[in-house]
């Protein structure tokens, strides 16, 4: 492969020639003693737990227990993944007796969230990539180091968890070297959890990882590659200054926008905010500058000096594009106003996140949201309901359809219910996507039965090593966001990793089915299904929704249809016993308590029409999937 | 305090479908409870309510009791007996004017244990004064005891006539053998009749069957034989309930196949109702019938949020506008029987006010009069309740007459979900 031989020459030159050497090399001005690297790593292979070791043994922290520093979100912490990068300065004494300015850029961890990963790798000259010893190479191992790869990054292999009664070291080197050309022999052993290997580590990264390059003399040039939200200052950018210097009473441009600030603070992280005179060439940092308005800095974007608009801006910039949709709706109408103000702070955060007003019929007033991926919904809707105490329906996950009418004119349509009539329709394509899934090779059999029920097209199956098989399909978004992910890690008892690109648009033969609950359409239950196999999907949907909605005072007929056409039909036949008859010894408290339940029961109840639909309809039909 | 409720829990076995505390085999402890019994009543007021119910007391508020003849205004035939005493005992709400015996099987108690039982009550502070213990309760205006069919021995009922009780429940459920096999009942049909026949003989006047709808096998034809046998006995009440798979029961463990499918229960519901009614019983709360002066006044009380004084472990109070349960422990309550509260529950006035609602809703007859209930909380407490129940009857599922609101008849079988609806939207 082109980009091992790449990376083979690439180590070779460093290690060979300039490792040696490293001590003597002079470089000009005075980054030579400052280090940009980040973790990358897959999922749970201890990337967090190493970031604090290294506070911890830089003095950064003084404890950090279970803590993890630099995941500073409950949500995040919860589910072992860091979705915002972070990053951090720690001063670093050397055996070479050399002061060194480590800067730590955290990386979030997550397939939906490539293109931040991408940005924040281009901060750094090297990359220190963690293999969990008990789990070896994984997709996103993979997906990660290419990604430094091609940004150029020096590679530390780092082979983690060696603590672990079930370390398979030699193994690990192995498969570094097989699928992705690195020297296994070269890894370093490291338990971040007990601190073994991790002196030796900062060490390599001393030595390995190239100074940053760049003159301070030169116009400014900054890369943004995070940002946050803080109530008094505005948005803080997160910076890596490539040219150029930065301090208080500066002005600053955003290239892609050409807005002008002014500077107002600067500073590094530490890891808290610790503001200094001046930022420069190679350093890594944060620039306050009152920018109000969250929209207007986006990562990836560089800044640069209003006197040189000159300077080009940092390749790669691209605003990012949300692959996945919903709509949100509180559970009660009245609580709209509430929802759009928890979701305008949210946003203060997460700048992925975009969102719009929506109505449906069933639903009253809500908003349609975009993420990056079917993960970051769920963390999403997950966090607006625990940090807003928000009750919220989420209807089910579309993407975004290429809709082609009859007269030659598209749409991309990421709402089913906003499809034109079926008659002006010429032809839908779908987004697809390229899946590589890593995998035991015991498992292929399975995985491969299941991604054929999705529609996936395999286009190749690679072997790095003898136990392990790499499959890489074509693969239709829609379907991948309709529970895939969880399905593949159960069929493969959780040894199967995924990574995934966009690949682009392609026609297939698509209907849109809408529901019917007492002859009442609810445009939030509408979905898209390929024509073939709608009829099995909706008898799937509406059998569920009768098992979910409670009877009631009168028959509910539940209906799909492709246009006005039926294709599945279930009834709910009426109420006709729920009553509370012996009393129990004037026990009252008892009755009373379970009325009160029903009750409680129906608050969380949305109306259609005159039926009361359970919230867990529209949720249960998020993994309709079954 | 109108009511007085003694809970005695034990049984001889237990049927499959009751989750009502009760135990087998512990006869022999009958002694001791009801020893526990009377030192709970001499106790009386519970120690948590004694300040609370002595100034209740002293400020006693007449338009907080409802006026004391409203038990009988829909029976406008009642014996004037009946009406007078009433008035006359009311005038002390320390006192009881209803008393029921429930469980369990009270019958289990045997002669003895009852009479001592009775007399240890009657001399108690909770007894209506002046009363002389030969006279037993017959003044208390209905004193009640549920009767099991297999423990109804003559000389057992002729000592509860003795005592002065004057209205039987029979724990009846079916009169086809194979239905009360189905869920453990261990007493026959003809044991039934028997016992009821041999209560008429001694003279008792009001008598009371419990039914069960929705027994395993169960039709209208086996139903309809049960209600005709009855109604053509001359009882004067009916309480017929659906069965309830509660939960933990071994009847919800296991449920037999034939259980009557809930459409089926629905039905037999509403022929047994259109049956009663054709014999001259009125239906007066969702699973009670009586003929016109029969209805049961103890129960009215718990209907109309009046107040009364459980004893006996697992019984519930109502006192002071505090609803409080003790445990249902028997030995604990053996060794400590003042010392038994579960829980005590404080309710705002509003929530107060929507539980007498829905209690009061229950009475298909008499209904929820608006006015009075403002009167008895407060008109703010009670103004959300009334939107509420203005939406209901618009939407049909209550009927308005003036102030008064009362569940449409066709809406009783699905009745909680109006109920949950007026206590909460």
């Amino acid at each position: 492969m082109k980009i091992h031989e790449k990376f083979e020459n690439y180590c070779q030159s460093i290690r060979l020639f300039l490792v040696p050497f490293a001590p003597l090399v002079i470089l000009f001005r005075c980054m030579e003693n400052i280090r940009n690297f980040c973790i990358i790593a897959h999922i749970d292979h201890g990337k967090s737990t190493l970031a604090d070791r290294m506070l911890e043994m830089t003095g950064m922290i003084h404890t950090t227990e279970n803590a993890q520093v630099l995941d500073s979100m409950d949500l995040e912490r919860e589910r072992g993944i860091t979705i915002k990068a972070k990053s951090v300065r720690m001063p670093f004494k050397s055996q070479d007796g050399k002061d060194y300015i480590l800067n730590l850029i955290d990386t979030p961890g997550h397939v939906d969230f490539n293109y931040e990963v991408s940005r924040s790798l281009k901060a750094c000259e090297g990359a220190v990539l963690l293999v969990d010893a008990s789990q070896g190479v994984e997709a996103q191992t993979i997906a990660n180091a290419y990604l430094a790869i091609d940004a150029g990054l020096e590679i530390i292999p780092v082979i983690n968890k060696i603590d672990l009664p079930n370390a398979m070291v030699e193994e690990c080197r192995q498969q570094l070297q097989d699928s992705l050309g690195i020297p296994g022999k070269s890894a370093l052993l490291v338990s971040a959890k007990d601190g073994t290997g991790v002196s030796e580590l900062f060490e390599a990264i001393v030595m390995l990882v190239p100074p940053p390059k760049g003159s301070s003399d030169e116009p400014l040039k900054c890369l943004i590659f995070d940002s946050f939200y803080d109530t008094y200052r505005g948005v803080i950018p997160h910076i890596r200054i490539f040219s150029g210097s930065l301090k208080h009473g500066d002005k600053i441009m955003i290239k892609s926008t050409g807005q002008i600030h002014d500077v107002d603070e600067v500073g590094y992280f530490t890891p808290g905010l610790t503001p200094t005179g001046q930022i420069t060439a190679g350093e890594v940092g944060y620039v306050g500058a009152i920018i109000k308005k969250v929209g207007s800095i986006h990562v990836g974007d560089t800044i640069i000096s209003p006197e040189h608009p000159e300077t080009e801006g940092i390749p790669g910039f691209r605003h990012t594009q949300p692959m996945v949709f919903c709509g949100i709706y509180p559970i009660n109408t009245n609580d709209y106003i509430k929802l759009t103000a928890a979701l305008e702070k949210f946003q203060l955060n997460d700048s992925s996140i975009i969102y719009e007003k929506e109505s449906s019929a069933a639903l009253g007033w809500g908003y349609r949201l975009g993420f990056m991926g079917m993960l970051h919904m769920e963390i999403t809707l997950e966090r607006l309901k625990r940090e807003y105490g928000q009750e919220l329906i989420a209807t089910m996950p579309s993407v975004i359809y290429k809709v082609v009418t009859t007269d030659g004119q598209f749409a991309m349509i990421d709402n089913p219910s906003k499809f034109p009539d079926p008659t002006r329709i010429d032809h839908i394509e779908e987004p697809i996507i390229t899946l590589r899934v890593f995998v035991p090779t015991e498992f292929v059999g399975p995985i491969m039965a299941l991604s054929d029920e999705k529609r996936a097209k395999l286009v190749a199956m690679d072997h790095p090593d003898k136990k392990r098989a790499v499959l890489t399909y074509e693969f239709p978004l829609a379907e991948m966001i309709t529970g895939y992910y969880d399905k593949l890690k159960s069929v493969s008892r959780g040894y199967a990793s995924m990574d995934y690109d966009f690949l682009g648009y392609h026609a297939g033969d698509f209907v849109k089915v809408d529901i019917l609950v007492k002859e009442n359409q609810v445009d939030a239950l509408s979905f898209i299904s390929i024509r073939e196999s709608s009829q099995t999907k909706s008898r799937g949907l509406i059998h569920k929704l009768r098992k979910l909605i409670p009877r009631q005072n009168f028959e509910i007929p539940l209906q799909a249809a492709i246009g006005g056409k039926i294709i599945a039909r279930e009834d709910i036949v009426a109420l006709r016993k729920d009553v509370l008859a012996k009393c129990y010894g004037g026990d009252i408290t008892r009755k009373r308590k379970l009325l009160e339940k029903q009750a409680e029961g129906k608050k969380k109840m949305k109306m259609v029409g005159s039926v009361e639909v359970p919230q867990e309809a529209f949720l249960l039909l998020l993994k309709m999937e079954e | 305090m109108k009511g007085l409720y003694v809970h005695v829990p034990f049984c001889v076995s237990k049927c499959a479908y009751c989750d009502f505390y009760s135990l087998l085999g512990r006869q022999d402890s009958i002694e001791s409870y009801v020893q526990s019994v009377l030192r709970e009543a001499g106790a009386y007021p519970p120690s948590f309510l004694r300040r609370d119910l002595k100034g209740e007391l002293s400020r006693q508020n007449p338009s907080i009791q409802p006026p004391a003849n409203e038990a009988l205004e829909d029976f406008p035939s009642a014996a004037d007996s009946r009406q007078s005493t009433y008035k006359k005992t009311s005038e002390s709400a320390q006192t009881f004017q209803t008393l029921y015996l429930g469980g369990g099987t009270p019958s289990l108690l045997g002669p003895q244990n009852l009479t001592t039982l009775i007399h240890g009550l009657l001399v108690s502070p909770l007894a209506p004064c002046g009363r002389e213990l030969e006279r037993g309760v017959t003044s208390v205006v209905e004193s009640t005891i549920e009767i099991n069919p297999e423990s109804a021995a003559p000389e057992f009922l002729q000592t509860v006539k003795n005592l002065g009780f004057n209205r039987l429940s029979f724990g009846v459920q079916s009169l086809s053998d194979c239905e009360l096999k189905s869920v453990g009942r261990i007493h026959t049909s003809a044991q039934a009749v028997a016992a009821i026949k041999q209560a008429q003989k001694l003279g008792f006047k009001n008598i009371s069957a419990d039914l069960i709808i929705g027994l395993p096998g169960q039709t209208w034809t086996s139903l309809y034989a049960s209600l005709e046998t009855l109604v053509k006995m001359g009882i004067q009440h009916l309480s017929v309930y659906c069965l309830a798979l509660e939960e933990g029961t071994p009847l919800a463990e296991n449920p037999p196949a034939d259980l009557p499918s809930d459409e089926l229960q629905a039905h037999l519901f509403e022929e047994t109702r259109a049956y009663l009614i054709s014999k001259g019983f009125v239906h007066y709360e969702i699973s009670n019938f009586a003929l016109p002066g029969f209805a049961c006044l103890h129960n009215l009380n718990y209907w109309r949020g009046g107040e009364y004084l459980g004893l006996g472990p697992a019984a519930a109070s109502h006192l002071a506008g505090q609803r409080f349960k003790n445990y249902p422990n028997l030995d604990s309550y053996i060794a400590d029987p003042t010392g038994q509260i579960e829980y005590i529950e404080e309710l705002s006035k509003k929530e107060k006010a929507a539980e007498e609602a829905m209690l009061r809703l229950r009475l298909l007859k008499e209904g929820l009069d608006t006015i009075a209930l403002a009167q008895k909380f407060g008109t703010d407490n009670v103004e959300d309740i009334i939107t509420r129940l203005q939406k209901l009857s618009q939407e049909g599922l209550l009927v308005k007459d003036g102030s008064r609101f009362r569940l449409t008849p066709s809406r009783i079988m699905t009745s909680n979900p109006i109920f949950a609806r007026v206590i909460a939207e």
